[in-house]
Parts: C-alpha cells; sequence; structure tokens
C-alpha cells in the first residue's frame, strides 16, 4: 500500500469506528497510531505521542476556551438569563409571535455570554419552552426556535469552536470573535423575521397568550435584567476594543460572572460546584478529542492525503464557489453523523492546506465553516441541540416533531448561508475596523 | 470485592477532577489577577504566561480525563448503536472499551517515560527567565492511569450487567 | 531515490523555511539529480516547535530546524554560546561562524552526538531591534516601557535600563502594541512587513539587542544519516552552503524591505541617542566577560573559558574572513562556505557511530 492508501484507508476506518459508537478522540488517536505505524515503523509513533499532547495543550491561545466554558456554566447555574427575559418578554409581547422572538433575543444575549451552542439550548430550554407551550404554543415552533437559536451560541462570540478553528487555521481569534459578531445577529434577525411573517400568516402557532404583567413583575423584570448585558460589555467590550485578548477576556468574564452571581445571591455552593464541574468534564471530553484530531493531523498530513485531496477539488474548478459547494456538501453529509466539534476537528487537517492554497480569506472561510457546522447541529439524525432540548423536556415533545419544527428554521439557515457567501464584508467588515 | 475495587476508582477519578476544578478557578483568579494588576499599576506578575501554559492547561485538561471516561461523558456517535439489538451493543462497547485501554495504555506509557526522562534531567523552558516544567510532565501519566482505572471499572461493570453503557 | 522527510516550524514567508526548506528541497534534489527528495512542512503542521528535537530522534522527521532556546536542559553547551547574542549584530558572520564552531567544536560535538542528531549547518537572525508605538531614542524613553522580549538576556538588560520586560506569545505582539499592553517589541525589523508590525509601531529604534543562532538548521537523524552514501552527504552539505548564504542575504534584504516600508508608511527610523548606545554597550561587554561565569552556573558546562574562547576566536576568524567579501554575493559566500568548512569536513565519518 502507498502512503496515500493508507491515508484514504485510516480515513474510512475512522469513520466507521465513529459509527459503531467508539469515542471519537479515540478512534482518531488510535487510527493515526497504527497508521503510522504501518506506513513507517512503530517507533515514529512513539514519537508522535511523546510530542504531541503536552505541547500542543498548554498553547496560550487555547486557554481560553476552558475560561469561556466556565462562564457559561457559571451563568447557567446561577440563573442569569431569567430577568433579561422576562424584560424582553414585557418588550415584545405584542409582536406575532412575541414568545417565540423573545426566546431568540433571549438566546442571541446568551450566546453573547457562553461559548457553547448546546450551553446555550439548554439553558434556554428549560425557561422558554414550556413557558411557549403553556401558552399554546404550536410544539414544533417552540422548540424549533430554541434548537435553531441555540446554535447561536458558536457564531456568536465568544465560542470555543472559533478558538479551536483559530488555533488551527493560525488565524487570531479576536478578529475571529468579531467576524462572527454580525452573521450572528443577522442570523437571529431572519429567524425572528421568520416566525413574524408565519404567525401573521398561520396565528395559531403562536396560541392565545394573554400577557398582562402585574406592577411588581414590571419590577422584579426591570431589577434583573442588568446581569447578562453587563457580562456582554465586559466580555465583547473587551476584546473589541483591544483592552484584553481572548484567554484574558475569559478569565474575566468568568469572575465577572461569579462576582454578579455573588451580588444577586445566587452564587450557592451547590450552583459553583455544578457550574466548575460542567466546565472541567466539557473541557476534558473536548481536549480529548482536540488530542486525537492532532494526531490525526500528523498521519494525513504523513500519508499526503490533504495535499491530494486539495489538488483533486482544485483540479476541477479553484472557484471559491467550486471549494465552498465541495465543503458544504462534505459538512452536510458529515454532518448527520458527527456532532460539532468532532466534525470540525475532523476536517481541519484536511481543509486548512486547502483554503491555503485556493487563496481564500481564512477568517471568512471560519464563519462559514461555523454557520454549516451548526447547521448539522439541528439536522436529523445527530441533532445534538435537538437531543438536548428532547431530554431537558422529559421527552414532554417528541423527537419527530422538534425535527419538524425545525425546517423554516433550516430553510433560514440556508438563507443566511446564501447571503453570507455572497456578501464577505459582511464577515469581514468589523475585523477590518479593528486592524 | 468488585464494587469496593468500583468504588475506590469512582473516588480516585472525583479526586483528581477535583484538583482539575480547582486548577480552573486558580487559573482563572491569576490571570484576573494579571489584567488588574497591568490596569491599575501598570505591572505584571511575572510568568503568567508560562503558568497558564506549562501548568493550569495541563493539569486542567489531563487531570479531568479520568472523571469522563468514569461518567462515559465522551463524546461519541449513538445513533445506529442504538439501532442494534443489545447483544450487539454491548459487544460494541466491550470494543470501545478495548480499544480504550490499547489507546490510553499507549498513551499512558509514553507519558511516563516522558515524565521520567524530564524529571531526571529537571526540565525546563527557557523564556525571560528559567522556568521548570518537568512537574507538569506528571499530569500527562496520572490523567491517563485514571481513564485506564475507569475504563477498566466500567467493563466490568457493563459485563456483570450484559449491558452496554 | 531516497525519500525523507523535512520539518521548519516556521511560515514559509521566514527565510529560515522559506529559503532554508522550501528553496533548499529544490536545490538538493537538483545536486543530487533527483535522487535525494525531501518532503517539506513547514509551520506546525507535524511538530510543535519545542518538539523538534524529539522528532527528529525519533526519525518522526529525518531533518529539522531545531531552536535549542526551546530546549535549555538538553543543550546547555548550544544555550550557554547563545548567551553571547547580545555581543553581536552581523548575521552573516554568525551563520557562518556558528556552523563552523558547531561542527568542529569537540564539546558542542559531543553534545549533539549525545542529543540524537547530526548537525548540517546554522541559521541566524539578523540583529533584534527596538519597534515601538512612541518614540524610544534615549534612557528617558524606555524608562518604564512595557516590552516584549524573548530570551533572558534581553530581559535582564531592559530591566537594567528601567523597561518592564513582558513575555507574550509572538503572535499576540501586533494586538499588545496596538492596544497598548506593550510599548515596543524586539524581533528583527523584518516584522515590520511580515507580521505587519509598522502599522502599530512606528517607531524603530536601530539599537541591537541580540541575535539568534542556537541549534541545528539543519539536524539530521544519525540513523537516516549514516544510511547514505558519501555522496548524498556530499550533496547536503554543499546544499547546507548555498542556502545559508540564501538565508542570510534573503534575511537582510526583507529588514531592509522592512525598514523602507516603515518609513514609506510615515514611520521613523532612529539611531539610539548616546546615554542609550551607551547603556547597552556596557551591558554587552559585562554579558560578553560573564559569559564563562554563566555557562558554568546556569549550564554546568565544566570548562567554560575554553568554550567561549573557542567560539569568540571562530566569531573573529570569520569576521576576517569576511572582511573583503561582497556578503550579497551568493556564490561567494557559497564558496567561502565551502572551502572553509564543509571541504574540511570528511562526508565518510562525520556524524557516523
Ligand atoms: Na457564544
Ligand atoms: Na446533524
Amino acid at each position: 500500500m502507498t502512503n496515500l492508501e493508507v491515508g484514504v484507508a485510516g480515513i474510512v476506518v475512522a469513520l466507521v469506528l465513529i459509527a459503531i459508537r467508539i469515542p471519537i478522540g479515540l478512534a482518531l488517536g488510535l487510527v493515526s497510531i497504527v497508521g503510522i505505524a504501518v506506513m513507517f515503523n512503530m517507533n515514529v509513533a512513539w514519537g508522535m505521542i511523546s510530542a504531541t499532547p503536552f505541547d500542543y495543550v498548554g498553547q496560550w491561545e487555547l486557554s481560553a476556551a476552558p475560561m469561556f466554558l466556565l462562564m457559561g456554566f457559571i451563568c447557567s447555574s446561577t440563573d442569569m438569563t431569567r430577568g433579561l427575559f422576562l424584560s424582553l418578554r414585557l418588550y415584545l409581547a405584542r409582536l406575532p409571535g412575541g414568545l417565540a422572538i423573545t426566546s431568540v433575543g433571549a438566546c442571541a444575549f446568551f450566546a453573547a455570554a457562553s461559548g457553547s451552542s448546546v450551553a446555550t439550548a439548554s439553558a434556554m430550554s428549560r425557561m422558554a419552552v414550556p413557558e411557549m407551550l403553556d401558552n399554546g404554543y404550536d410544539r414544533g415552533l417552540a422548540t424549533g426556535t430554541i434548537a435553531a437559536s441555540g446554535t447561536l451560541g458558536s457564531l456568536i462570540p465568544p465560542s470555543v469552536l472559533l478558538i479551536l478553528y483559530g488555533v488551527y487555521a493560525q488565524v487570531s481569534v479576536g478578529q475571529l470573535f468579531m467576524a462572527g459578531f454580525i452573521p450572528g445577529i443577522l442570523s437571529a434577525l431572519i429567524y425572528m423575521a421568520m416566525i413574524v411573517i408565519r404567525v401573521k400568516l398561520k396565528p395559531e402557532l403562536a396560541g392565545s397568550v394573554r400577557f398582562e404583567p402585574t406592577a411588581e413583575e414590571r419590577r422584579e423584570a426591570f431589577r434583573d435584567v442588568w446581569p447578562l448585558p453587563t457580562l456582554i460589555l465586559v466580555v465583547l467590550g473587551g476584546i473589541f476594543s483591544g483592552a484584553f485578548s481572548p484567554t484574558e477576556a475569559g478569565a474575566l468574564g468568568a469572575f465577572a460572572a461569579l462576582v454578579i452571581a455573588a451580588v444577586r445571591r445566587k452564587l450557592t455552593r451547590a450552583a459553583l460546584f455544578e457550574a466548575v464541574s460542567q466546565a472541567v468534564v466539557s473541557t476534558a471530553s473536548i481536549f480529548i478529542i482536540l488530542i486525537g484530531s492532532l494526531f490525526f493531523t500528523r498521519f494525513l498530513a504523513l500519508s499526503g492525503f490533504p495535499r491530494a485531496f486539495a489538488d483533486a477539488i482544485l483540479s476541477v474548478s479553484t472557484e471559491t464557489w467550486w471549494i465552498l459547494l465541495a465543503v458544504a456538501i462534505i459538512f452536510l453529509i458529515l454532518g448527520m453523523l458527527i456532532d460539532s466539534i468532532g466534525l470540525l476537528l475532523l476536517t481541519l487537517p484536511i481543509l486548512v492546506p486547502l483554503v491555503n492554497e485556493a487563496g481564500i480569506n481564512p477568517i471568512w472561510f471560519g464563519i462559514i465553516v461555523i454557520k454549516l457546522l451548526e447547521i448539522g447541529l439541528i439536522t436529523p439524525p445527530i441533532g445534538l441541540n435537538v437531543y438536548m432540548i428532547n431530554g431537558a423536556l422529559n421527552n414532554r415533545v417528541t423527537l419527530p416533531e422538534i425535527f419538524r419544527g425545525i425546517t423554516w428554521f433550516l430553510a433560514m439557515d440556508l438563507l443566511t448561508l446564501i447571503i453570507l457567501i455572497a456578501f464577505p464584508i459582511l464577515t469581514l467588515w468589523l475585523p477590518s475596523l479593528a486592524y | 470485592m468488585m464494587r469496593f475495587l468500583d468504588g475506590i476508582i469512582r473516588w480516585l477519578n472525583i479526586g483528581t477532577a477535583a484538583a482539575a476544578g480547582l486548577v480552573m478557578v486558580l487559573m482563572m483568579l491569576h490571570i484576573t489577577l494579571d489584567v488588574g494588576v497591568r490596569y491599575f499599576f501598570n505591572g505584571q506578575i511575572v510568568g503568567t504566561l508560562e503558568w497558564v501554559s506549562f501548568y493550569y492547561m495541563v493539569a486542567l485538561v489531563f487531570l479531568g480525563l479520568g472523571h469522563v471516561e468514569m461518567k462515559n461523558e465522551n463524546i461519541r456517535v449513538d445513533l445506529f448503536a442504538q439501532m442494534m439489538p443489545a447483544r450487539v451493543q454491548l459487544a460494541l462497547y466491550i470494543l470501545a472499551c478495548v480499544l480504550g485501554l490499547a489507546f490510553f495504555g499507549m498513551l499512558f506509557w509514553q507519558s511516563l517515560s516522558d515524565a521520567l526522562r524530564a524529571t531526571r534531567r529537571g526540565e525546563e523552558a527557557m523564556s525571560n527567565f528559567r522556568f521548570l516544567i518537568w512537574p507538569a510532565r506528571w499530569a500527562l501519566p496520572i490523567g491517563f492511569a485514571g481513564a485506564l482505572l475507569a475504563i477498566l471499572a466500567n467493563l466490568g461493570r457493563a459485563i456483570l450487567r450484559r449491558q452496554a453503557l | 531515490q531516497t525519500n525523507f522527510i523535512a520539518n521548519s516550524f516556521y511560515e514559509g514567508a521566514v527565510p529560515m523555511s522559506g529559503e532554508g526548506y522550501i528553496r533548499w528541497a529544490e536545490l538538493v534534489q537538483d545536486l543530487s539529480d533527483g535522487d535525494l527528495v525531501p518532503e517539506v512542512f513547514t509551520g506546525t503542521v507535524l511538530l510543535a516547535p519545542r518538539a523538534a528535537l524529539q522528532g527528529i530522534q525519533d526519525n518522526v522527521v529525518q531533518v529539522a530546524h531545531h531552536a535549542a532556546i526551546y530546549t535549555p536542559s538538553d543543550l546547555p553547551v548550544a544555550n550557554a554560546v547563545q548567551e553571547l547574542g547580545f555581543a553581536y549584530s552581523d548575521p552573516t558572520t554568525a551563520i557562518f561562524a556558528v556552523t563552523d564552531f558547531s561542527m568542529n567544536n569537540p564539546l558542542q560535538l559531543a553534545e549533539w552526538e549525545a542529543n540524537g542528531l547530526v548537525y548540517l549547518g546554522a541559521y541566524a537572525t539578523p540583529a533584534y531591534v527596538l519597534m515601538c508605538s512612541s518614540p524610544v531614542r534615549t534612557l528617558q524613553e524606555i524608562r518604564g516601557k512595557r516590552i516584549r522580549t524573548a530570551g533572558s538576556a534581553v530581559s535582564v538588560w531592559v530591566e537594567e535600563a528601567g523597561g518592564i520586560p513582558v513575555n507574550v506569545p509572538s503572535s499576540e505582539m501586533y494586538t499588545g502594541l496596538e492596544r497598548g499592553s506593550l510599548d515596543c517589541a524586539t524581533n528583527a525589523a523584518s516584522d515590520l512587513v511580515d507580521r505587519s508590525l509598522l502599522e502599530v509601531a512606528k517607531h524603530t529604534t536601530l539599537l541591537s539587542t541580540g541575535m539568534y543562532w542556537s541549534g541545528p538548521q539543519w539536524g539530521y537523524n544519525p540513523g537516516f544519516w549514516a544510511g547514505l552514501t558519501s555522496e548524498q552527504r556530499e550533496v547536503l552539505m554543499e546544499a547546507s552552503a548555498r542556502s545559508m548564504a540564501r538565508m542570510v542575504i534573503a534575511y537582510t534584504e526583507k529588514v531592509e524591505a522592512g525598514l523602507q516600508a516603515s518609513l514609506d508608511a510615515g514611520g521613523n527610523v532612529y539611531e539610539p541617542e548616546a546615554d542609550l548606545a551607551d547603556h547597552v554597550a556596557a551591558f554587552r561587554e559585562r554579558t560578553s566577560a560573564d559569559a564563562a561565569e554563566k555557562a558554568r552556573t546556569d549550564f554546568g558546562i565544566a570548562e567554560p573559558e575554553a568554550l567561549i574562547g573557542d567560539f569568540q576566536a571562530t566569531m573573529q576568524k570569520w569576521q576576517d574572513l569576511l572582511a573583503n567579501v561582497d556578503i550579497s554575493d551568493e556564490d561567494a559566500l557559497t564558496e567561502l562556505a565551502m572551502q572553509e568548512i564543509f571541504s574540511k569536513i570528511d562526508a565518510a565519518t562525520y556524524g557516523v557511530q
């Protein structure tokens, strides 16, 4: 077998192992070790094991990831979204589908204080979905709204996916964060517009909401509206103004979240324990995939596959649209199988050389990739956000109902994607202001 | 006996995970303090970069591994396995455990010998000052050993219950 | 035909990778008539910077660039002579002198052998200068400035001059200067263009704060090296000689282009005022005088005077050799390196255990 054939075989075996429920990091890592031993010898494989984990895990840019995870989990374990949700409700109650629009807005805010989509979906589903269901909302619309808006968590900064992409593609994480902002807001606005139009056309979707808040409820909403906006100001303000690096913003954000929780008297020992232990588990489970993926990168690079793949794609056409189409197809197929972090780390070893060779702007490409990955979070059969919501609601809404509710949001995602591809300026304008 | 061992492994892994949690909070405080000193006193805490890179991140990531294995929080794709009969699911789970033992076994072995070698040489990183890094190397074999033990415990439980975890 | 893997952790734009590996690979193929075929990896796809030495030892790659400052406890001899980096500022002298020293000094040769690599040529950065967001020409102006430094000697100097040495990753240099968490960076002036520093550091002071050369530009795996024929080894030596000439010429051009681009963009380039220049000169003399002592205490060298003395003598020898050579003439530099270094090496035995 030539090295290239070993590389192809390795990809196939890794996908098969992943499909039969072998943990993703393990599948990637083990295939790489065996593949390298086959291509060269076991010594080279031992060398890779020895040279990789310690030296890559400690990268300064990566250290932003656990900090943002911690911040997001502190926000959800201390119930930091409640006041904001209530206030948005007060303002948006009169719009058609006001409660769903409120949910999209609250998700966008939470996304700006959380590094991950699943955390966003899980935090908001507990609060918003029961509220919508109790008010007679269509079950698909209620759950679809949260599943889809949860995906804003990785597009609107901060975002663990963007950090991982930045480290892999050697692009500034701060610039990526800025680049994700407008596409994230655009996605949210398009969701909102779609909800308004659908409910206008078919009012029974939004049930019959009678919302007449008492004076006490109004006061409560205003008293507790400040935490999330304050935190977002610290974190995004700090990054966008250039005051902090992403790692510093993450640490400061987590610290600020603790202070805010303490001021609100929500910082119980249990809440702190929950946040820290969730952050530890998330960090370790992400990094084990990262280590597998780093092995896989070396294995594939040594096999020559990324170069051959890039040549094959570029030999058809070197036009950007063709490369994006090829990438989109890969993501939409694999996105049915693998969740976003696994998929990102599985494909970056192949895609980064392709993008470099084709001369595509890596920041713009990164945002497109994140949007594609986020679409994967809500497509059947593996839609992590969908399962998350299904679980959070104890099966009160069935999986097919949720997937049906998501169809409209998927259509909007494709629209957003086309807009982002057609107008790169939407992505690149903010980073260009700062640099 | 099985239950006793299982309990010990569980508590060992909870212990290292607790250490990882502590490190996470320390890292947050250290960076926050560094930023504060820079803004309010135009100074710096020497070595923040080195501490974060060589100690906090390494401890945080590797000491949490065993706990993740123990709780089966590894990211994996359940879809196709769920469509299989229970016996096939168990077989696949056992396969996953065996592969996991092989993988973490190799990582444990190599990182242990790296840690020993680094300790013997008193490994340092060069920065603006000299910085000892060999102690950080030990987080890897400890974390990988925790993962190995956790997989063994899970494997034992799965076989006893004749059911995939 | 012999295929092998070559690795350099710098991006292709940096001469160590561009001239030293990418163009070098073409040269190796040409010189060997297609018999030796390196596959080059640049950047950190294969190996992290700190892991290059181990990658060579473990035969993950057959030849690689390794910066010895990343592994001070493995390579004490190389790091001890790097301490003299503050005392020199001419990369052309350094690149050939360091090669000459590293392939002939018995202590240094023993260190390469003990660490499982065969040394076949040096790199040398241009002198690092100060690139700042506000003018730093005098001791008065350097006081309280936050300066990104890479290495211990320069950070000691910054402290003595009244500045604050800061260690951040080079990837954060730009943003640090822009947002004011850094006032200066010490790096090669080529970074004015390569890292776009000219946008945020409008004031460059041509004050040499040392240069880097530690570790092999081409470190070969001994097993791979032993398996080559003498003719193949000779080809690789000639490739080293010419590629070093190309690297140092390219780097010098890049520095000049960087300074020119900064001027064109409205920036300033200064010579340091007398007090600052004197302060550096005094410090430089002290570090040279202390180098032997430091080699003993920090790096555990048994006979440091002999080591440092040999290094300084080799540097002097190359200063003299280059005095009448056009240092922008690739062929002349190549020829000199072949004649003074590589023709004196026995390809049949060098590095073969
Ligand atoms: Na986010
Ligand atoms: Na999916």
